[in-house]
């Protein structure tokens, strides 16, 4: 007896294919929004991390900042002479100390005054990044910390020779003002991710300067707040 | 032998349609739980931050040790802006803990901080809400406490 094989119907094999097109282009925009989810937040990741580790490093920076050194010479003053490439929109603040290691690693054989100096300057991407320098051995040598420096900024908190405290910028810090503590606002946002959002986001820096954010950046404000060795 | 070919009745398409719309749902509800964990973990991870600040100011230039739970942040401004001008010690003090305040909630949101006592020691305890921050207790996953170290 011959079976009769029943095909399926043009208008049926229509139906299946529109169908299962429906459920793939379902599928897919649900793992697009998950993998661009996953990314976002790994960007995110990556600058809480950054920020913090930048937040640790700075802090330890200023708490040693002063240590072993003469009274003449301040915890990070007087202004080192400043990379010629810093961008002078945002804070350069140079720390002094003896020490046997500086900012890039460099073991030194006995323990001599470093100058570690934190600035803005572009990058060879031509993103903005903070860079560490360090005079040590009579060189200068540079590393870059982080990139997508939005805001670099530093004020210190000084007792005045009346005896009235305010916050002064690095750069502006009077020689016989005294030094207790170091406030800095680092803004960094990521290189590459961006998120859908839109709009802007405000917030103030240190002078009470109102400044705004692309909403669609991957960003991270971080605040360190350190008293000073010597102050 | 005669092989009828059957097709899939109504009732089969409408389950197999439900299976793939539940099996949708779930993936989009388990999406939006991952990403509110993710936040909420963001949050902590700032907000710790936040707390180590804060209790390094408090250990620094508090004086007095407070009788009852008391908020860190005050509702009212300071009257003398200490990062345009000089200010005595007492007023600076009373301005940098504002001023941390509110970098603070621009970065936090609306959080509350209180100092209250945390068995013998003082602990600074971090919430949404005023409530929250006042039954707070170490090791809670909706607030966050820190001990505060006093000579």
């Amino acid at each position: 007896m011959l079976a009769r094989q029943q095909g399926v119907s043009l208008v049926e094999l229509m139906v299946a294919l529109l169908l299962a097109s429906v459920i793939t282009l379902i599928a897919l925009v649900l793992l697009w929004q998950q993998q661009r989810a996953w990314r976002e937040h790994l960007a995110m990741q990556q600058i809480q991390e950054e920020g913090h580790l930048l937040v640790r490093l700075l802090r330890d920076e200023a708490a040693y900042a002063g240590a072993h050194l003469e009274a003449l010479i301040p915890p990070f003053l007087p202004q080192a002479e400043t990379h010629r490439n810093a961008d002078l929109e945002h804070s350069v603040v140079s720390f002094y100390s003896q020490d046997l290691t500086d900012c890039l690693g460099r073991n030194l054989a006995a323990p001599e005054i470093i100058v570690n100096q934190y600035y803005v300057r572009a990058n060879g991407d031509g993103v903005n990044a903070l860079y560490c320098r360090s005079l040590a051995r009579g060189t200068w040598e540079e590393t870059e910390l982080v990139s997508g420096v939005e805001l670099f900024q530093a004020r210190v908190l000084a007792e005045l020779p009346e005896g009235r405290f305010a916050y002064l910028a690095p750069e502006a810090f009077l020689a016989e003002a005294s030094a207790h503590a170091l406030e800095v606002l680092v803004v960094l946002r990521h290189p590459q991710v961006t998120t859908q959002a839109q709009g802007e986001l405000r917030y103030t820096d240190l002078w009470g300067v109102e400044k705004s954010l692309d909403k669609n950046a991957v960003h991270g404000r971080f605040f360190v707040l350190q008293e000073l060795f010597n102050g | 032998m005669h092989i009828a070919s059957k097709g899939s009745s109504f009732v089969e398409v409408l389950v197999a349609l439900a299976l793939i719309m539940i099996s949708g749902v779930s993936l989009a509800v388990v999406q939006r739980e991952t990403s509110f964990i993710q936040q909420q973990l963001l949050w902590r991870w700032q907000a710790s931050q936040w707390l180590d600040i804060l209790s390094t100011v408090e250990e620094s230039t508090a004086q007095t040790l407070p009788q009852a739970p008391s908020l860190w942040c005050s509702e009212t401004q300071p009257p003398t802006d200490c990062s345009q001008q000089s200010c005595e010690l007492q007023s600076l003090q009373v301005w940098q803990r504002q001023n941390l305040c509110d970098v603070m909630h621009q970065e936090l949101g609306q959080v509350v901080v209180m100092i209250k006592s945390c068995g013998s020691h003082l602990c600074l305890a971090m919430a949404n809400t005023e409530n929250a921050a006042r039954r707070c207790e170490l090791g809670e996953p909706t607030c966050l406490m820190r001990e505060l170290n006093r000579s």
